[in-house]
């Protein structure tokens, strides 16, 4: 028999520590190399609270993405000068010295032409910091990429302004009531999702948490849920409410909180604004005891009012409590179950489970200090949030979350960081009046207003939003109707597939991708977009390379170490490399580290800052954000890999504490009259087709417009990952698409048997999906577990390359089904619209050949 | 001598099916040769209606149909219970697999090794280092990671499994967490019917 | 009688019932000839008709395994296949085919050159139709002794092995006999066809009760029984097994004026509905699901 062992893991070799980067977020991870210097393991690192040394199906298949023999082995360039999704780029390998030759000269040129003609697609999540290259370019600030699609373009402001984070998530550690509304989190994607799903089993197993999940289809959560509520797609809002319609009216909130840890006591006057004390432009509260208004911060009050009318200084005023009741007389559970097509009479006992598990009045000491006890918890996500009115969603959610108290407290709704350079408790900061400081940009700083605009995706009227990359549809097949005094002819693609991930008219997409002078992309392996590119930069493998992060992780934090395993199998440059040595070509390398400095933070620690006219490389980087965070050496942590511990208490649990929460948003009236005021003096064109609406202080029930496109489109169809496809690129490695397209839920368009049977349709039947805006084909997959007016897209089913092995198109990209337009967009986040009304139709029975088939739909479509 | 054994947790199962790719990434397995997978099943029907996702992996079973049938006995078990196939005298007849009811064994093809896991002709480093082991002709089938547990290790597909649905231990031993599960939450065995004794046990 | 009853899937990781795919035709034709040259030497044997015997020999000696080495992953190794004779019937088959090359061919050899003393070759004849017996029946055992597929597991398996295998052994020596030693033996041409007709509908009993088992015993079987009758194996079986390989059969035998080519066309309609049998039984194996929530 054999001596040598035949299990990988058992080889002889050595375990190097790492962090994943299968998918945006980082669990720490042992790589296994043999003596031959072949990685051929990669395992969960057991020392990290985070991942406790699990990893999901993508963590486990790091290995394939480096050995993927469809990997980029050298710079390439395109020697077909024609363009479009079905030409062959003509690829020849060239040298990195001709590479960044033609990348100098064609940026250079645009950057002393206007740097404004550059469309960055940067989308490293890993490499944040690269996110900001271009504002190195001339401040260049257009994003030809949406992060609308992915994640929230409502959601992140909405937690910049409530929790002062990028993301949010359920205190899994003491949480005992855990609503899911559109959202994977615990179970199948969303925030570090291997340590998510985790903490997610043991809370439910040992400790018996109980879990709802409201969604049109039957999830992985859904499926694990004590309970799934199917709801009509986009009126996961509408549901919200009446919630707190519930919650109010049987006076289930808790009224310390709201009273104490939130803006819900100010008045608020008549134009919508907060009432102020003419001599010192204070807000103001109602005392009931004395009966009269004060001043916010006066020693004298002895209790403050949520409810009434009252009369101050001339002018009616109500507290922003009583203005949500008010609004809240409109959604009652009946009125919400017509929408929502969820009973009446679950809204109203959810609504009473949650209050009665949120068990409001109580505490818990955690570390010594004694804070709310709130282990009830409304979580939610792209499904839910990504809607035309994103903001008031968002809004609403959060609305439930504060009503019992939890927000940011022991079982609550907790505010995540992004990668963390606030090693303390910088990322909150006071604000006007007391309360906490709205930080809506928590991607980059703000783009000032501007007209004509500076960017192309009219960031320059968003002035709460998270770039809408889609608009780019519009504006760059209508130049002129935006005013544009300037044109795009250049294109830097790194780590995106802006092609694949943007809705809208994919004609027109196409149109806009031809027009480009010089197009180079970064990447790995080529997808969609960047087989249009000119010149193509090979990046190292995770495996191959070095970096430092830590991306928005929940309940832990601590940076959390790359390093290489191997040395480089390829050709290949980090990132930093590549953007070092074009920025130095082009003449901007110096502001470029000052840029680095910022968004890195290294000014808190001055020795850590990049110095002009040098070359840091990643392993330069990495070190130096070990070196913020803990003031560890980089060695220190090539031996433990990460510097994961759990959250810290005192700046994971209210770090805000004497601040007052945003209840009543009245920051973002201010924003909306300031951005109305900007656009009259301009004199905007486009100003009228703004929707003002939009920008509100609370949410209220009214309906997006998919809601009301014609009634022939009768069903809603949406898209939904699950967590061997969360985040990121990943259907060319055959380990996951060997999972994938075995999944049921994955093999074709789910419609409920219902649906199915009206329209004719069996399982496997070709199907057509026509919304207003495009269609798609592909196999019918009917499934009890979707609501009957739906139909679901697997986001695996969306890919249409073929020159990926293992990739199967199927369905068609669901992003064609979506509308790119002012219309179908908040006007305050900048969310786009994610769900489709299509009607649905049969084309045929299943050919033989299915997979031909409906590829040979996709350009015919 | 343990006696090893496994429990699957339906509870916490989420069906992500990274033990499935763990599987192969620890073990070489070629393309379309999978030792351990989940399922998942609907079970009702709308709005009543719900999932259950079930891992599925060689039970390992005490009186094994595989072995009984098995005409060269490359089929064995070993005293610690896990049931082996010796690939230098499996002679690939397929009697096994047949008589596996959990269809749990996989015939190996030379295809397999030459097309590679990318289908493409070209074999990965990874693939290269790892092919060694198989011999194509021959069944092969889940080994409870044998090496790793002999070096007092977990299987992979236990290491990796983010929410801890599978729990591996010593059926015999009675502070095992694996066998204080199966009498907790009244673990039972698949089709046990058929009377075949799987050491794999669930729970729900 | 099920509140549920399964899809059929493939590969995908879906609950269902599965089919078996490690055996297929080449294991199925090993077997045929395994059984019909079985059943055909052992007729032949009752009348010493030594071309039948000779031919019946050939079939089990040469082309089964020929057929088997087709199917092995390593045919090289196969005399392994002798290591599980305390529990394995493909050992004991592959025993009792060696056996009955060995003791078959010498008493082959001792009809020409009568090399052998009486009782000598008594024994050698004995062991011979034991042996033959057993080629006969064993995949009968082999199929019913795996608890895996319920089509396979139920107790009619050897019967229905062993009767194809005298059914195509009759069939074979009707027609190598007809112009041999049949010709002179116009009761013994009777009897066998008679025998024939017997065996035939006897099969077919065979197989009404062996479906009829499956499909009650449980709901893996009955969907094996409503592929074999009803979904996509229908348009083979139904043709191969039953209007061919019985109907057809039989109203040759009875109808049709006898003639070389009638005999032939009994023989190949009777062989038709035995291989065809015999690849549909591997073909409708079907398993469980390993695990249900719903079928009960």
């Amino acid at each position: 028999m054999n001596n040598h062992p035949v299990q990988n893991s058992m080889k002889e070799g050595k375990w190097v520590t790492s962090t994943c980067k299968m998918c945006l977020h980082s669990c720490n991870t042992l790589v296994h190399v043999t003596r031959e210097g072949i990685v051929n393991k990669v395992e969960g690192n057991p020392s990290s609270v985070s991942n406790k040394g699990r990893l999901c199906p993508k963590g486990n298949c790091a290995l394939l993405r480096l050995y993927d023999p469809q990997r980029i082995k050298s710079p390439l360039k395109r020697t077909n000068p024609k363009k479009g999704p079905k030409e062959d780029p003509g690829w020849v390998p060239i040298s990195w010295e001709e590479a960044f030759d033609i990348v100098g000269r064609e940026l250079k040129k645009t950057l002393q032409e206007d740097p404004r003609k550059l469309l960055p697609a940067i989308n490293d999540f890993q490499k944040l910091f690269l996110w900001a290259w271009p504002a190195a370019f001339g401040m260049n600030a257009n994003y030809f990429t949406v992060v609308g699609t992915y994640c929230g373009g409502g959601y992140h402001p909405m937690n910049g302004m409530v929790h002062s984070t990028f993301a949010a998530a359920n205190d899994v550690d003491y949480c005992n009531y855990w609503m899911n509304v559109g959202s994977g989190d615990g179970f199948s994607s969303h925030l570090h999702v291997a340590s998510a799903a985790n903490y997610m089993a043991n809370a439910r197993v040992e400790r018996g948490m109980r879990v709802v999940v409201v969604e049109p289809r039957l999830s992985i959560g859904g499926a694990k849920a004590e309970e799934w509520i199917p709801i009509r797609p986009a009126t996961d809002r509408q549901f919200a409410l009446g919630l707190c319609h519930v919650l109010v009216k049987e006076k289930l909130y808790d009224v310390e909180f709201l009273k104490k840890d939130t803006n819900a006591v100010y008045l608020v006057g008549p134009n919508g604004y907060f009432l102020r004390r003419k001599e010192d432009n204070k807000c103001m509260v109602w005392d009931p005891v004395d009966q009269k208004a004060k001043a916010w911060d006066d020693e004298s009050i002895k209790d403050y009012a949520l409810e009434g009318n009252y009369r101050v200084d001339g002018v009616t005023a109500r507290p922003a409590f009583q203005i949500f009741k008010d609004t809240l007389n409109d959604c009652t559970p009946e009125k919400m179950s017509e929408i929502t097509t969820v009973p009446t009479e679950t809204i109203e006992r959810i609504a009473r489970e949650f209050a009665t598990a949120a068990q409001i009045g109580s505490t818990i000491r955690i570390d010594g200090r004694s804070m709310p006890f709130r282990p009830a918890a409304f979580n939610y996500y792209r499904g839910a949030q990504g809607h035309k009115n994103g903001s008031l969603t968002n809004h609403c959610f959060k609305l439930v979350n504060m009503l019992v108290g939890n927000i940011d407290t022991p079982g609550g709704h907790i505010g995540c960081t992004l990668d963390d350079q606030w090693v303390d408790k910088g990322h909150v900061a006071p604000g006007d009046d007391g309360m906490l400081k709205p930080m809506p940009h928590q991607l980059h700083p703000e783009i000032p207003f501007a007209y004509p605009p500076n960017t192309t995706h009219l960031q320059d009227y968003f002035p709460l939003g998270v770039d809408p990359g889609h608009l780019n549809n519009i504006t760059l097949t209508n130049p002129e109707r935006f005013g544009f005094n300037f044109y795009p002819d250049t294109m830097l693609i790194c780590h995106s597939n802006p092609l694949w991930n943007m809705p809208g008219d994919q004609a027109k997409w196409f149109e806009i991708m031809r027009k480009m002078r010089f197009i180079v992309a970064i990447d790995i392996v080529l997808n969609e977009s960047t087989v249009w590119a000119d010149v193509v930069l090979p990046a190292d493998d995770t495996l191959e390379s070095w970096n430092m992060t830590m991306i928005e992780p929940t309940n832990t934090e601590g940076m959390c170490l790359r390093q290489p395993v191997i040395p480089r199998l390829y050709d290949s440059k980090s990132e930093e490399e590549i953007f070092n040595e074009i920025s130095e070509r082009i003449g901007i390398l110096d502001v470029w580290n000052q840029i680095q400095n910022f968004v890195c933070g290294f000014p808190q620690k001055p020795e850590l800052m990049l110095e002009p006219g040098k070359k840091y490389n990643d392993r330069d980087i990495a070190e130096r954000k070990g070196l913020l965070w803990n003031d560890k050496p980089i060695e220190w942590y090539q031996e433990q890999g990460h510097a994961v511990t759990k959250r810290r208490s005192d700046k994971w649990y209210r770090p805000w504490e004497g601040m007052r929460l945003h209840f009543y948003i009245e920051y973002i009236l201010q924003r909306r009259d300031e951005l109305k005021e900007n656009m009259e003096k301009a004199d905007v064109p486009f100003r009228h087709e703004w929707s003002w609406g939009d920008y509100q202080a609370l949410p209220d029930a009214r309906l997006d417009p998919v809601h009301q496109e014609p009634r022939e489109y009768d069903m809603y169809a949406i898209t939904f990952k699950d967590i061997q496809i969360n985040f990121t690129e990943n259907l060319s490695i055959p380990w996951i698409s060997d999972i994938v397209y075995k999944d049921p839920v994955h093999m074709g368009i789910l419609i409920n048997p219902k649906a199915a049977a009206a329209r004719g349709i069996q399982n496997g039947d070709v199907i057509r999906l026509t919304s207003p805006y495009g269609k798609i084909t592909g196999l019918a997959k009917v499934t009890e577990g979707i609501h009957p007016e739906t139909v679901g897209v697997s986001n695996a089913l969306t890919r249409w390359v073929d020159y990926h092995m293992v990739i199967k198109p199927g369905g068609g990209n669901f992003n064609r089904l979506l509308p790119a337009d002012l219309r179908n967009t908040d006007a305050c986040s900048g969310q786009m619209e994610t769900v489709a009304r299509v009607k649905v139709t049969k084309v045929r029975s299943r050919p033989a050949n299915a997979d031909e088939f409906i590829k040979s739909q996709f350009y015919a479509d | 001598m343990p006696r090893w054994g496994m429990v699957f947790d339906l509870k916490r199962c989420i069906g992500c099916n990274a033990c499935t790719i763990a599987c192969k990434q620890e073990n070489t397995t070629p393309d379309r040769v999978l030792w351990t997978k989940t399922v998942s099943e609907e079970i009702g029907t709308y709005p009543n209606v719900t999932r259950a996702y079930i891992p599925l992996i060689c039970n390992h079973c005490e009186d094994a149909p595989c072995e009984r049938v098995c005409p060269t006995k490359a089929t064995y078990t070993r005293e610690d219970g896990i049931v082996m196939v010796d690939e230098n005298k499996c002679i690939g007849c397929g009697a096994c697999a047949t008589a596996c009811p959990y269809k749990n064994r996989y015939k190996l093809h030379q295809e397999q090794f030459d097309r590679g896991l990318y289908r493409s002709g070209q074999l990965t480093p990874f693939e290269k280092q790892g092919y060694g082991r198989f011999v194509a002709g021959t069944t092969v089938k889940c080994t409870f990671c044998h090496e790793r547990v002999d070096a007092g290790l977990e299987p992979a597909c236990v290491i990796t499994c983010p929410t801890e649905a599978r729990i591996f231990g010593d059926l015999d031993n009675p502070s095992s967490k694996a066998r204080r599960i199966i009498q907790a939450r009244k673990g039972y065995q698949p089709l046990a019917q058929h009377n075949t004794k799987p050491k794999v046990f669930y729970v729900e | 009688m099920h509140s549920k009853i399964y899809e059929l899937v493939g590969d995908e990781f879906e609950l269902g019932y599965r089919r078996q795919e490690f055996w297929g035709w080449k294991i199925a034709f090993a077997f045929f000839f395994g059984e019909v040259g079985a059943g055909l030497f052992f007729i032949s044997a009752f009348y010493s008709f030594l071309l039948g015997m000779v031919v019946g020999w050939i079939m089990v000696t040469v082309f089964k395994p020929a057929a088997l080495f087709m199917h092995l992953g390593k045919p090289l190794r196969a005399w392994r296949a002798i290591m599980g004779l305390g529990h394995s019937w493909i050992s004991r088959g592959l025993l009792a085919s060696i056996l009955f090359t060995g003791f078959g061919g010498i008493y082959l050899l001792n009809l020409y050159f009568k090399i052998l003393s009486q009782p000598l070759s008594t024994v050698v004849f004995v062991v011979a139709m034991l042996a033959c017996i057993v080629v006969m029946i064993y995949l009968g055992f082999v199929l019913s002794y795996s608890p895996s597929i319920p089509l396979w597991e139920s107790g009619l398996m050897p019967i229905i092995s062993l009767t194809y295998g005298l059914l195509g052994g009759v069939t074979l020596v009707l027609l190598f006999g007809y112009q041999t030693f049949l010709t002179a033996n116009p009761e013994t041409f009777k009897l066998l066809k008679a025998l024939e007709l017997g065996l035939v509908i006897f099969c077919a009993v065979l197989l009404a009760s062996f479906l009829h088992g499956a499909a009650y015993a449980s709901d893996a079987g009955r969907k094996s029984v409503s592929c074999l009758l009803k979904e996509d194996l229908a348009k083979w079986f139904i043709p191969s097994v039953i209007l061919v390989g019985m109907v057809l059969t039989l109203l040759l035998i009875n109808m049709a004026p006898v003639s070389v080519a009638v005999l032939v066309a009994i023989a190949v309609a009777e062989l038709i509905g035995d291989v065809g049998l015999k690849i549909l039984l591997f073909k409708a194996a079907i398993y469980q699901p390993s695990l249900s929530h719903s079928r009960f």
